[in-house]
């Protein structure tokens, strides 16, 4: 049997690796494009410099050893043949598989922003090389925009504040995070940034960029005729999956990326997929867990997900941290929503019927975890005779035979 | 693996556990807790190791692994980004961060590295509330 | 990071731990590695010791409007002269009072006993008198000093353990932590309550309430009339052994089951437990302090101990452990009880040598020793008392009946609160306010329960303009005019040096202890002589078979057995007991509240622990509001908590809600004045929903 895994991301790597646990013989094959493994959402601590590539590796360093797993890194998958089972590599290589984890990820999308796409050193912060080629132009230029306050945006103003650099974020809505925060949260990392010295045009948008004869960028212009000065551009606005080795393939995709279902199966037998490249922009641990269900079903141990809570997350810039749960914003006034707040820490919890649907945690996040699981299992709460905020594992507890807990 | 087994209806809340846990790590906080439900009754919380452990799955720098022979999950906190996933994915909320620079997580690790080499917490229970169990 | 060894101020063990300090911020606490008293242990209170900062750092004085306003220190200071010295002035020196903590250092103690018994002339008690006042009483009138004689390590060296009315799992776990590294020892407790530590015990003795002194009298009977008794150490040292003898010659083992819920066969088969042991060790604590016959039942376990030979050996003892930090301090030094070191306010050579040390006129010196806590309160309900001063305690809370206090508050007309905090029960109704600061800010001494002195140490640096209670005492005095006397007192180590000198030729003598002896150390335990060379860290008395009365010897002490004086009735037929039911509360928790570990783990609400089956009787469910009204008029609203632990006509409430002490009655032990906080007859009544 041989296993090919595509990508060397969260799913792949956790795909792979988990099927050298469920299989001892099998051959396994990792292809990547990425020459190293690292962690694409630290990558602004590789910016910042407070860690080196070596530390940006979240598989443990004798991985492919430890788990028998041949890697070839350094190219890109170009054509993925269902029928005769192979697999054409950019080095020109062939390879055959017997089933394939696609976990091929995504890459960033630069907006149809005039000149935005000729221009040179526009940058999206996805890949180590992106970080690289940030890293290596701060030293010679000194105004950056940011395009995109969302998570990757704004890692990319925390991994570059402390450079001196003239920043400016230009965002659409009305805040940063607009998706994980509400105003009140936005606006406590807006007020950080802002000592920092990093400026917020927030509610734009981007019309259209400057550049000079040798297609540098001058100045970004934006809806309000307002022209921002600009050497870099970190474009953080979305991303594109990586499915075009698809095409000629009878794998089916849709406008997003690839379909595939709880199984990690897609439509064609033996193929399988994780991750990013569904376009569906799932995080960190759901790729992981979509990796290792994919693998356990392609080694013949049926596993389905059953976590579809994917709109949870944490940050943690510029030393305050926050946790986003769910719907952080009132839906409409059949919701309940509590507040409970002090200079330094704010809490929201949204509620209906007895069931949290979302949260906000900033500043001390101790013991959060227990409203993750109350959202995502649609946990009654209402039995629990204690402020909403207080609520612990206390009023579920439940002892498994292992010992483990339960609900 | 071995895991520690509670006994709600032994436990008084007496908090000897939370002592004994923050004293065999010479911390300033806290990596197990005793809570109470709604009527009262005390919960202790403590890590669980987990089969499938949500905090393992969530970590995006590799900080946090199961040891697949001791079955403890375990957590490196030099290679940790602070970054809390863990903390937001324990379904049983027993992660937190240190009071102190709030960037360890405090993670129960079955006191293996300290001096107590095995549970402080068992071993410091004056009424045998919990216990080391091999499940 | 700098790291500061300093004495845990909450219990009374003085466990010493390390303080690890940076930019004036505790930011770890770790016990003491190879401390002799807490061997790198303690208990949750002591390591969140850094959660006590102080609540602000100017007093506040209430406007005529009502409103408390922050004023300088100056004026507070010149506000409690004038107020306090006209209310004198307008009806007597002694309507003025004050009531004082066991929560603070020895030195500090010393000093109020100087400014508030010895210059203003006034009664003042301390919060002891509710706790340790019957150990003290009894160990004075018994052994001629109040000398508790074990060292903890008595606990490891024990062959039988006997545990009376004290539950030390909760109440003083690394206490136990002695026990349970004492393997082989049988260890029995005496509890009318299932309580933890009768759990853990071999032996749990179910004893009707109150009648503990009964089931001793019947034990020295039985061990007398089966000759297993120590004639020679009886003969030797101690006296009216033959009076004791007639005396419990009544206390037979019939009708002992009746009285006590204690079998014939089950007394029988203790007292051939304490005839087995080699080394019988007896310690008790608030079951047998707080109570209307006290002293006597204290006594009776005296008795058990001296007529077997248990004491003044490993392993052995009659050993009271003391509730507070600074209890011992408290009873040695405040000048309330007794006069400094022990001495008698009656005896004209103490006077003088007191007078001398301290360079002022005999004559100033109290002739008496202070009227007890309860009566102080009295004394404002009954208009004698005007004006009261409580420092670092919660007597809203935590006195007995406290509902009178709560009455005594309006009778007042000025009432001062020094507290670290502004926000107690008390201090939510004076008209000063004075902020103190916490143990972490202070220096001084603490003597534990083993009789060991061991340093408070300034941890924290005190912020501009934060006083500690020495500080609030000498401006105090300063403002009453008291000028040269107060020179001696400058620092709390010209206090110290003032204390050794008291001691002097007492049997609590700590003249050979230089201050640094204490510091950064294991401490050390009284006596300590001038010359004396410190060989063991670990001592006991009475290992010369001397003891400190004027014949030598140890005095059997008893009396006839008093009838409840409260007992219950038709229209209240249960009996509510009182106690502490966590480790992480302390007392009224004004402390503790603020301790997020603790908080978690507490239940918020005044509860009550009721039998199961009485529950089911009177259709009570877990949690369910009940009302609770006692015989003293009084009612609190509790919530239930089912329990198997407490017998079927037993009710149990923790003390660290308010409710509870507005139940408790106004009886108080004849000799100690210690009211009896652990027998109310009270009914109790589902709330309708």
């Amino acid at each position: 049997m041989r296993y090919v895994v595509i990508g060397s991301s969260a799913s792949g790597i956790n795909g792979a690796k988990t099927l050298r646990e469920l299989d001892k013989d099998a051959e396994i094959i990792l292809i990547s494009k990425d020459e190293q493994v690292y962690s694409r959402c630290i990558l602004h601590h590789y910016i910042s410099g407070i860690r080196d590539i070596k530390a940006l590796n979240f598989s443990g360093e004798d991985y492919f050893e430890k788990y028998n797993i041949r890697w070839i890194n350094g190219v890109e998958v170009i054509k993925l043949d269902d029928e005769e089972q192979i697999i054409e590599l950019s080095n020109k290589q062939s390879i055959k598989y017997d089933k394939v984890l696609i976990a091929s990820g995504a890459s960033p999308f630069i907006p149809p922003i005039e000149n935005l796409r000729k221009a040179n050193n526009i940058i999206g912060l996805r890949n180590l090389d992106d970080a690289q080629e940030i890293k290596k132009a701060i030293d010679h230029i000194k105004n950056v925009v940011v395009l995109g306050a969302g998570l990757v945006g704004i890692d990319a103003v925390a991994g570059l504040v402390d450079y001196g650099l003239n920043i400016t974020v230009v965002e659409m809505a009305d805040r940063i995070l607009a998706m994980q925060l509400d105003h009140y949260a936005a606006s406590k990392y807006e007020k950080l940034f802002n000592e920092k010295g990093v400026n917020f045009k927030l509610g734009v948008k981007a019309e259209k960029l400057i550049i000079d004869d040798g297609n540098n960028p001058k100045e970004l212009i934006i809806n309000t005729g307002e022209g921002i000065p600009c050497d870099l551009i970190i474009v953080a606005t979305g991303v594109r999956s990586n499915i075009n080795f698809l095409k000629d393939s009878q794998v089916e995709t849709n406008k997003f990326g690839l379909i595939f279902n709880a199984k990690g199966q897609t439509n064609v037998e033996n193929i399988y997929g994780a991750g990013d490249v569904s376009g569906k922009n799932p995080i960190w641990p759901t790729a992981v867990k979509e990796g290792i269900i994919a693998a356990n079903n392609m080694a013949g141990n049926e596993l389905i997900m059953t976590d579809f809570f994917g709109s949870k997350n944490t940050m943690n810039y510029l030393g305050l941290a926050t946790m986003s749960l769910g719907k952080v914003i009132l839906p409409d006034e059949t919701y309940i929503e509590e507040i409970e707040k002090d200079e330094n820490n704010y809490k929201k919890i949204i509620h209906k019927d007895g069931k949290i649907y979302g949260a906000i945690m900033q500043g001390d996040l101790s013991y959060g975890g227990i409203l993750t699981q109350l959202i995502r299992a649609k946990i009654d709460v209402s039995k629990v005779k204690k402020p909403i905020f207080n609520i612990d594992y206390s009023d579920f507890f439940n002892i498994k035979e292992n010992l483990e807990y339960t609900y | 693996m071995k895991r520690i087994k509670i006994d709600r209806d032994k436990c008084i809340g007496c908090l000897t556990c939370t002592t004994a846990c923050i004293i065999s790590h010479g911390s300033a906080d806290n990596r197990s807790r005793v809570v109470i439900d709604s009527y009262g009754k005390y919960a202790p919380i403590f890590c669980r190791h987990c089969e499938k452990p949500e905090c393992v799955y969530t970590c995006m720098t590799g900080a946090m692994k199961k040891n697949q022979d001791t079955g403890i999950v375990e957590y490196d906190k030099d290679h940790c980004a602070n970054c809390f996933m863990c903390i937001m994915a324990c379904p049983y909320g027993v992660l937190k961060p240190d009071s102190v620079e709030h960037k360890v997580i405090m993670k129960c690790d079955m006191c293996q590295g300290t001096e107590s080499g095995s549970p402080s917490c068992v071993k410091k229970c004056p009424m045998n509330a919990i216990t080391l169990e091999e499940v | 990071m700098e790291v500061k060894q300093s004495t845990c101020n909450y219990c009374s063990i003085g466990c010493n731990l390390d303080f690890y300090v940076e930019d004036n911020k505790i930011r770890k606490i770790i016990p003491t590695k190879n401390h002799t008293v807490n061997k790198g242990f303690c208990c949750i209170k002591g390591l969140q010791l850094n959660r006590q900062e102080s609540s602000r750092r100017l007093p506040l004085l209430r406007g005529e409007d009502g409103v408390m306003r922050e004023v300088s220190w100056d004026k507070a200071f010149e506000t409690f002269s004038s107020r306090m010295k006209e209310i004198q002035n307008k009806y007597g020196k002694e309507s003025v009072a004050y009531l004082s903590t066991a929560q603070i250092t020895t030195e500090e103690l010393a000093l109020l006993g100087f400014v508030g018994r010895t210059y203003m002339g006034i009664n003042g008690d301390g919060n002891t008198r509710l706790c340790m006042a019957t150990a003290a009483v009894a160990h004075n009138q018994s052994f001629g000093y109040d000398s508790p004689p074990y060292a903890l390590k008595d606990l490891e060296l024990s062959d039988t353990i006997i545990f009376i009315g004290a539950n030390p799992i909760v109440t003083h776990p690394v206490l136990w932590e002695y026990a349970v590294r004492n393997k082989d020892a049988k260890i029995i407790s005496i509890d009318p309550r299932k309580s933890e530590t009768t759990i853990k015990s071999d032996i749990w003795i179910d004893i009707k309430p109150k009648s503990d002194i009964r089931l001793f009298y019947t034990l020295a009977n039985v061990l007398i009339e089966k000759n297993w008794i120590d004639k020679e150490y009886i003969e030797k040292y101690s006296e009216d052994f033959q009076e004791f003898k007639e005396h419990v010659n009544k206390y037979t083992l019939d009708g002992v089951e009746e009285k006590t819920g204690i079998s014939k066969k089950r007394v029988l088969e203790l007292a051939e437990i304490i005839h087995k042991g080699k080394k019988v060790s007896f310690w008790w604590t608030m079951g047998v302090n707080q109570g209307y016959q006290a002293v006597r039942t204290a006594q009776s376990i005296i008795n058990l101990a001296v007529m077997t030979g248990n004491i003044g050996r490993e392993g052995t003892g009659a050993n009271s452990i003391t509730g507070q930090c600074n209890a011992m301090g408290s009873r040695l030094y405040s000048n309330t009880t007794c006069l400094y070191g022990g001495r008698n306010y009656n005896n004209l050579e103490d006077r003088k040598e007191v007078a001398n040390i301290l360079d002022i006129d005999e004559s100033i010196l109290p002739t008496k020793p202070t009227i007890s806590y309860g009566e102080i309160i009295d004394r404002i309900n009954s208009g004698e008392i005007k004006g009261l001063w409580v420092i670092a305690t919660n007597p809203r809370h935590s006195s007995s009946d406290n509902m009178k206090f709560a009455k005594a508050i309006n009778n007042l007309e000025f009432l001062v609160v020094q507290d670290l905090y502004d926000d107690t029960d008390t201090a939510q109704h004076c008209d000063l306010f004075l902020p103190s600061v916490p143990g972490t800010k202070k220096q001084g001494t603490l003597i534990n329960t083993e009789r060991r002195l061991s340093a408070v140490t300034p941890v924290l640096e005190r912020e501009e303009g934060e006083l500690s209670d020495y500080e609030i005492f000498l401006g105090i005095g300063k403002a009453l005019g008291i000028e040269e006397p107060l020179e001696k007192w400058n620092t709390p180590r010209d206090a110290f040096e003032l204390i050794k000198q008291f001691s002097k030729g007492m049997p609590g003598d700590i003249t050979g202890v230089d201050y640094n002896m204490i510091v950064n150390s294991n401490g050390v335990q009284w006596p300590f002589k001038k010359g004396d060379r410190l060989i063991e860290d670990e001592r006991r008395l009475f290992e010369d078979n001397k003891y400190y009365t004027p014949s030598g010897k140890v005095k059997f002490i008893y009396e006839d057995i008093m009838e409840i004086p409260n007992p219950i009735t038709k229209e209240y037929p249960y009996v509510l007991n009182t106690g502490r039911t966590t480790v992480g509360q302390w007392h009224t928790q004004t402390r503790t509240s603020e301790i997020p570990i603790v908080e978690d783990a507490s239940i918020k609400q005044a509860h009550l622990l009721i039998n199961v089956e009485l529950a089911n009787q009177l259709g009570i469910k877990e949690s369910d509001k009940i009302i609770v009204s006692a015989i003293n008029g009084e009612k609190g609203r509790f919530i239930a908590k089912l329990s198997r632990n407490v017998k079927k006509y037993h009710l149990f409430a923790p003390i660290h809600y308010i409710e509870t002490n507005a139940l408790t009655p106004s009886i108080f032990d004849t000799y100690s004045k210690e009211p009896s906080y652990k027998y109310m007859p009270v009914n109790i009544k589902k709330v309708a929903k």
